[in-house]
């Protein structure tokens, strides 16, 4: 692997610093992860962190356009939310840092909540559940998934919130509180990547960020999903061409010493036309026309997740049971050394391809820093190697049981 | 925090042109020409390869289509699993893409890798076996895909724009399920045999290649045999302006499709057009997305998009709005036009959009496989070699006055093609 030099630094106030120079590119990559997802969200006012995100471009205190100086500065910039956090990234030409410092400085902390700009985003934020969750086919699979996987961590909800109502009717008071709450510079992790000079490029950032207050409030403990003990199943049915079967299994979050064994187990499986998913699902027994294995990869624990939509006269249910035996079969007779190996050596490829990119280098170091140590990047590539079919095998047996899945049963009605 | 915190941005500075690259002509032994971009930033190399097709085949995407996933699926020596193992063990890519001109094919490897790579990618050019299994599954594949791709309204409305756009044109395609439904494996060898196995494709290699050049010359002799070059498709134009509409009930959302012509006939004309367009529609902070989404809200967004191919060229507007609102978003899109039409972009709007496309056209070439992507666009399309730095040069000389022309030239509404789904 190719080594990740950066260097790090914590301001006074919390906000957790890197910086990785990059001399070869005329651009750098602003990227500020903070520590607020959809799991912090309370369940009356879900997809509030996506809504909040959205409304981080309109404007804060001092700059009451956050797009504009940022386009004049050659830059583009863009966002996403997830369950566990939000993250917003600019790139632009390196030698107009301090605009992108200067804009993100100012919505840290003052960010703007006029009554016409929330109205508007609420409409936006609307239009995008529609687009992508209520307009699309399959699109609430999602939402019944998670609400059948967990009966108490937030994570039993999506980003984009649980129904349009809560998005129309969130008061603009709560917005801004919940704002209040998670965003401040302790909350955050900056990151620069790119044609810098780590030492003027930190006294620019001490400059901007340096005397925002840290914030106060104490992050609340989330709530702990309680074991499954006892196999879950859902159907439901739906104008769709074809059967859907989507199955979870409590796992693990991102920095237990079981993740990377059940994540490297489900690229043997899925992440390759070479896997079992695709040799043995689709192509031999003929069950499924497209889909596979992959892990959630949350902070918190997550789950091991399997998705695909069915061959024409394919039993849903048949199909669910065939896939839990199947994950045994495989985990415990027929995976090899080589197939880790194949997989490893494809995380490691793929990995060379995003960090050709500065944009991705960026988010991908403040993702592990916010894990607990960015130094992991330089490091994970040689433990993912040393992996055994063993580890895998305990692994499964530990996670992937019946009595910890939930089955959704998603059933076309012209094929019913 | 500087105290008082200045409300307008810090210095800038785009005086900094970014290194153009440019592809460097080599010659085979056979003589075929084969074009490179060395670069040494990324430990990487991608080689591709461009088949374009004939007026026969633009019009086929469901044999195409098929043969590009079943090649490496099966060779003569092969399962499909062994050759997709075989890739994973060099830790290699391959992208298939067809596209209505052409077909492309890219091997993607850390560069250490590419010696090991190359036979495999040569393997699935040459000696894919197209087994009769592999195309039942992959046509049961293809069927399951349109199935569900058919209940999105953005794909009816691309279906009813394209169909209306290439109507008595090679570039036409017949995309009704009942001609996918009646493909058979010799169709696709067929396409095999003229589109790949008798053509000579046009190769690009970038990156890290030099311990590798003889065998990548050896590779790029085996793909390439003697062929005659593929026929220029004849000249298309876009259709009369017309609206369409492709009825889903149930849906809570239209797909609105608006396309309107641009043909150039010269490169100062597409340069001065693909700013206006930007300004118009192409970025977050243009007019149609400041009035349709963050004025209105009646959209997620909204694009306009220069749509550029060797023998066709438009321009199209995407959006998916609520559906009650695809009257008052046509009338703002045109009072969009009209308004760009009449009057004069502001000097501040100018500087705006000038500075963020020179932004994004640096931020385009960064690393190697950016920079390969965006050259082989370029050649693909028949762009002079000094493209990239005549567009940066006329993003710092084109006038407001300039695009109000633009805009008069291709934006005016009475020719505007509109094709909604929902």
């Amino acid at each position: 692997m190719i080594p990740f030099p950066f260097e790090r630094y914590t301001l006074g106030n919390g906000l957790k610093v890197l910086i990785q120079p990059d001399r070869q590119t005329p651009m750098v990559a602003v990227n500020l992860l903070y520590d607020v997802g959809a799991r912090d969200e309370n369940p009356q006012w879900t997809g509030l962190a996506h809504l909040l995100e959205h409304l981080m471009f309109e404007g804060s205190r001092h700059i009451p356009n956050y797009d504009q100086p940022l386009q004049l500065a050659g830059g583009i910039n863009n966002a996403f939310t997830n369950n566990d956090l939000t993250n917003y990234y600019c790139v632009l030409p390196a030698a107009n840092l301090s605009t992108a410092l200067w804009l993100e400085s100012d919505r840290m902390c003052n960010l703007s909540l006029s009554e016409h700009k929330v109205e508007v985003q609420r409409k936006v934020v609307v239009e995008e559940f529609r687009q992508r969750y209520l307009n699309q086919p399959y699109g609430d699979l999602l939402t019944l998934s998670r609400e059948l996987s967990y009966t108490t961590h937030p994570y039993r909800w999506p980003t984009i919130g649980k129904n349009i109502e809560q998005i129309e009717q969130v008061p603009r008071q709560t917005i801004h509180e919940f704002y209040k709450e998670h965003y401040g510079p302790n909350r955050c992790t900056l990151v620069l990547s790119g044609n810098v000079n780590p030492d003027s490029a930190l006294k620019e950032i001490e400059y901007w960020f340096g005397d925002l207050p840290a914030q106060a409030q104490k992050k609340s403990p989330l709530p702990v999903e309680p074991p499954q003990t006892q196999a879950r199943i859902k159907q439901v049915k739906r104008a769709v061409p074809e059967h859907a079967l989507w199955m979870g299994w409590h796992m693990p979050g991102r920095n237990h010493a079981d993740f990377k064994a059940l994540d490297l187990f489900s690229d043997a499986l899925s992440g390759s036309a070479a896997g079992y998913t695709m040799d043995e699902l689709i192509r031999k027994r003929g069950l499924l026309n497209q889909g596979g294995f992959y892990v959630s990869g949350s902070a918190d624990p997550g789950q091991f997740l399997f998705s695909a939509t069915l061959r024409e006269g394919k039993n849903p249910e048949q199909v669910a049971a065939e896939i839990q035996s199947f994950l045994f079969e495989i985990a415990e007779h027929r995976l090899t050394q080589d197939d880790l190996t194949r997989a490893t050596e494809k995380m490691a490829t793929s990995n060379a391809f995003s960090d050709a990119s500065v944009q991705n280098r960026a988010l991908r170091l403040a993702t592990a820093e916010w894990l607990g140590d960015a130094q992991t990047l330089n490091t994970e590539w040689e433990e993912y190697a040393q992996i055994t079919v063993d580890d895998v095998r305990n692994a499964a047996h530990r996670y992937l049981n019946p009595e910890n899945s939930s089955t959704l049963l998603y059933l076309s009605e012209s094929n019913a | 925090m500087p105290n008082p915190f200045p409300s307008s941005s810090p210095a800038i500075d785009l005086s900094q042109a970014p290194d153009f690259p440019v592809f460097q002509t080599l010659l085979l032994p056979n003589g075929k020409p084969w074009h490179v971009l060395l670069h040494s930033q990324n430990p990487l190399a991608k080689i591709s390869l461009r088949y374009d097709l004939d007026a026969h085949w633009t019009g086929q995407p469901f044999p195409l289509n098929t043969l590009v996933q079943l090649l490496g699926e099966g060779t003569k020596t092969k399962t499909a699993q062994e050759w997709n193992a075989d890739l994973d063990r060099c830790g290699a890519f391959v992208q298939k893409s067809a596209n209505r001109e052409s077909l492309t094919f890219s091997l993607i490897c850390r560069s250490q890798n590419l010696e090991k790579a190359l036979p495999l990618f040569r393997e699935m050019l040459l000696e894919s076996i197209l087994s009769p299994e592999e195309f039942s599954m992959q046509k049961e594949l293809q069927i399951s895909d349109f199935m569900q791709e058919s209940e999105q309204v953005s794909e009816q409305a691309r279906r009813l724009s394209s169909g209306y756009l290439f109507q008595n044109h090679p570039l036409f395609q017949d995309e009704r399920l009942e001609i996918l439904e009646d493909l058979s494996l010799e169709d696709v060898h067929e396409a095999y045999k003229h589109c790949i196995l008798s053509q000579s494709p046009t190769a690009y290699a970038s990156g890290i290649l030099l311990e590798s050049q003889a065998i990548l010359e050896d590779f790029l002799a085996a793909v390439s045999p003697s062929a005659p070059s593929t026929s220029a498709l004849p000249h298309w134009q876009i259709p009369e302006k017309k609206e369409l509409h492709h009825s889903m009930p149930g849906k809570s959302q239209q797909a609105l499709r608006v396309v309107g012509p641009a043909p150039f006939s010269s490169l100062q004309e597409e340069l001065d057009f693909r700013f206006m367009l930007v300004l118009w529609g192409g970025y977050f902070g243009s007019r149609l997305m400041k009035n349709i989404r963050e004025e209105k809200g009646f959209t997620y967004g909204i694009s306009a998009s220069p749509m550029r191919l060797t023998s066709a060229s438009y321009w199209m507007v995407n959006t998916q709005i609520n559906g009650d609102k695809k009257n008052e978003t046509l009338h703002e899109m045109r009072f969009e036009a009209e308004r760009l039409i009449i009057q004069a972009a502001s000097k501040q709007e100018m500087e705006t959009v000038r500075n963020y496309l020179a932004g994004s056209l640096a931020r385009s070439l960064d690393g190697v496989l950016n920079r390969h992507d965006r050259l082989m666009t370029l050649h693909g399309l028949g762009m002079p070699a000094d493209y990239l730095t005549l567009y940066h040069q006329h993003l710092f000389s084109v006038n407001a006055d300039q695009v109000r022309r633009s805009a008069e030239r291709y934006l005016n509404p009475e020719t505007w093609i509109c094709a909604s789904a929902g």
